[in-house]
């Protein structure tokens, strides 16, 4: 196989494993609408950092992405603070805010004359085939620190989840906590939205954990079955991608996810019909 | 008599509310102390502000003479029913390790000592059999075991439980209370929140009675009397005393 093809699939099964991982733990500590607040609001951090740097630089978008998100981050935990708005109007409010700002500067480059848009518009809905080696490198990195910093804090995480008041009084901080998955999330976003895009990447995070949840309730093997989901679509998806010319990655991706997840859950209710019926 | 918590003008404040108003009470070690009062009295604002889960205005809390910070570990804190999802992927001895884990370590896990730990726990409570089970699965009372049995795990000197007995049937109840007995025997200090006067009217030893502000505080015999009620309750309750 092609050289090409082999890093569009290894980062591609890179960008799998770490969004179920993620997406475990936020689905568990019940903040999956953060990882969609955070994919919508690194587009005008993408697109900032294109216009101040000149050039399409794997390093230099993900900067400008990850900086976007954790604006956001900051601004949705400064809103819950300050204010007595319930979290999920504030959630929704800061992504619509910076998702706006980010498709008006993406049409601004876009009417420039001088170098179009440089297709910044593969943000929006994923493009996979676009990967070269340096991102692969960059991809390899980030999720080394992902995976290390899971297999260091899953166990606090997951106390975290299931029981917050606890673990504050045992003195376990709440604020690094959320510092810690709030920064995985925007590290696994910015990866992810080359592939997905920013409009569906919180599904890449999402639909993986909730089809394992249906499966088992075991942590560990709620991991093991979202990882497999997630690398398998993640493949499957872009390599369909590849092939057939006209379909974006994101949406390739999503649709094979969603169709497992509707796999899952219809298998799962026909076994506890069956059960049921056995008793 | 040694004395476990000594609270001194604790005041909490949710938003510009007054929740909490100047309260100086202490509570004896090795006894079970009951806080007593009605809905929205901040009962439950009491304990998550001497154990540093809600920010308090001003006041001092110590225990056993020491700071919060440096007795931390020794305190186990079990909250309301209500504030757990029971369909959490956990099973009962994970949320029994629960109880085992330290903060500031880095890489933070189960070492094969706390396992041992974990299974002489439930033994205790009689558990065993369910300890793979997932929480949900399990009854109220059996639940209630599961985070008493965590702050055994813990080791605690001090169990603060947060209305373990609301939605248990009564055997489950008396279950619980008489592995509550146990561990004041064991020389534990317990303090429960709780609004059901006639089981405190039995096997709580002393009593704190708060409406926002202090009621009165003392052996449980001193303290619930109808004048105490009346003033936390703004009405006189029947005390049934079997």
């Amino acid at each position: 196989m092609d050289l090409s093809i082999w890093i569009v699939l290894i980062g591609t099964a890179l960008i799998g494993i770490c969004a179920a991982l993620v997406g475990t733990f936020t689905f568990l500590q019940k903040k999956s609408l953060i990882g969609d607040a955070i994919s919508h609001s690194i587009l005008p951090g993408i697109v900032l950092a294109y216009m101040l740097s000149g050039q399409r630089t794997a390093w230099g978008l993900m900067l400008g992405a990850f900086c976007a998100g954790w604006f956001a981050t900051q601004q949705i935990s400064w809103l819950q603070w300050k204010t007595r708005l319930k979290s999920d109007t504030i959630v929704a409010a800061t992504l619509s805010m910076f998702f706006a700002f980010g498709l008006a500067l993406l049409s601004y480059i876009q009417g420039r004359p001088d170098d179009g848009q440089a297709g910044l518009g593969d943000f929006l809905f994923g493009k996979i085939a676009a990967l070269d080696i340096r991102d692969l490198y960059l991809f390899l990195g980030i999720s080394t620190v992902i995976i290390i910093a899971i297999f260091l804090r899953y166990r606090v995480m997951f106390s975290f989840a299931f029981n917050r008041e606890f673990m504050i009084s045992k003195g376990f901080s709440l604020r690094w906590n959320d510092f810690i998955l709030n920064s995985m999330t925007i590290l696994v976003v910015t990866m992810g939205v080359q592939a997905v895009g920013v409009v569906l990447m919180s599904a890449l995070l999402i639909i993986p954990v909730l089809s394992a949840r249906m499966l088992t309730c075991r942590l560990s093997q709620i991991l093991l079955f979202s990882v497999l989901l997630g690398t398998f679509s993640s493949l499957l998806g872009s390599y369909i991608s590849i092939l057939g010319a006209n379909i974006p990655t994101g949406p390739c991706i999503i649709i094979i996810l969603s169709a497992c997840a509707i796999i899952i859950a219809l298998t799962v209710k026909l076994q506890s019909k069956r059960k049921s019926h056995g008793k | 008599m040694r004395k476990a918590i000594k609270i001194e003008n604790l005041t909490v404040f949710y938003r510009e509310m007054l929740v909490l108003d100047r309260i100086s009470v202490t509570v004896n070690a090795g006894r079970i102390t009951g806080i007593i009062g009605p809905n929205g009295s901040g009962k439950s604002t009491f304990l998550k502000g001497i154990l540093g889960i809600t920010p308090v205005k001003q006041g001092q809390v110590s225990f056993f003479g020491n700071s919060f910070e440096k007795f931390r570990s020794k305190i186990a804190y079990v909250p309301q029913r209500e504030s757990i999802d029971w369909d959490f992927p956990i099973t009962v001895s994970e949320v029994v390790e629960m109880g085992r884990i330290i903060p500031k370590k880095w890489w933070v896990r189960t070492t094969s000592a706390d396992k041992e730990i974990v299974k002489e726990t439930l033994e205790k409570v009689q558990l065993s059999e369910f300890s793979t089970r997932q929480i949900g699965q399990l009854s109220g009372g059996q639940q209630q075991r599961v985070f008493l049995a965590r702050a055994l795990a813990q080791e605690a000197e001090l169990i603060i439980m947060d209305e373990p007995f609301v939605g248990i049937d009564m055997v489950s109840q008396e279950a619980i209370l008489t592995i509550v007995c146990k561990l004041r025997d064991a020389g534990k200090t317990i303090v429960i929140v709780h609004h059901d006067l006639s089981v405190v009217a039995r096997y709580f030893d002393d009593v704190i009675l708060l409406n926002k502000k202090l009621i009165a505080s003392g052996a449980q015999e001193d303290v619930l009397k109808p004048e105490n009620i009346e003033k936390a309750y703004g009405m006189t309750f029947l005390l049934d005393k079997q």
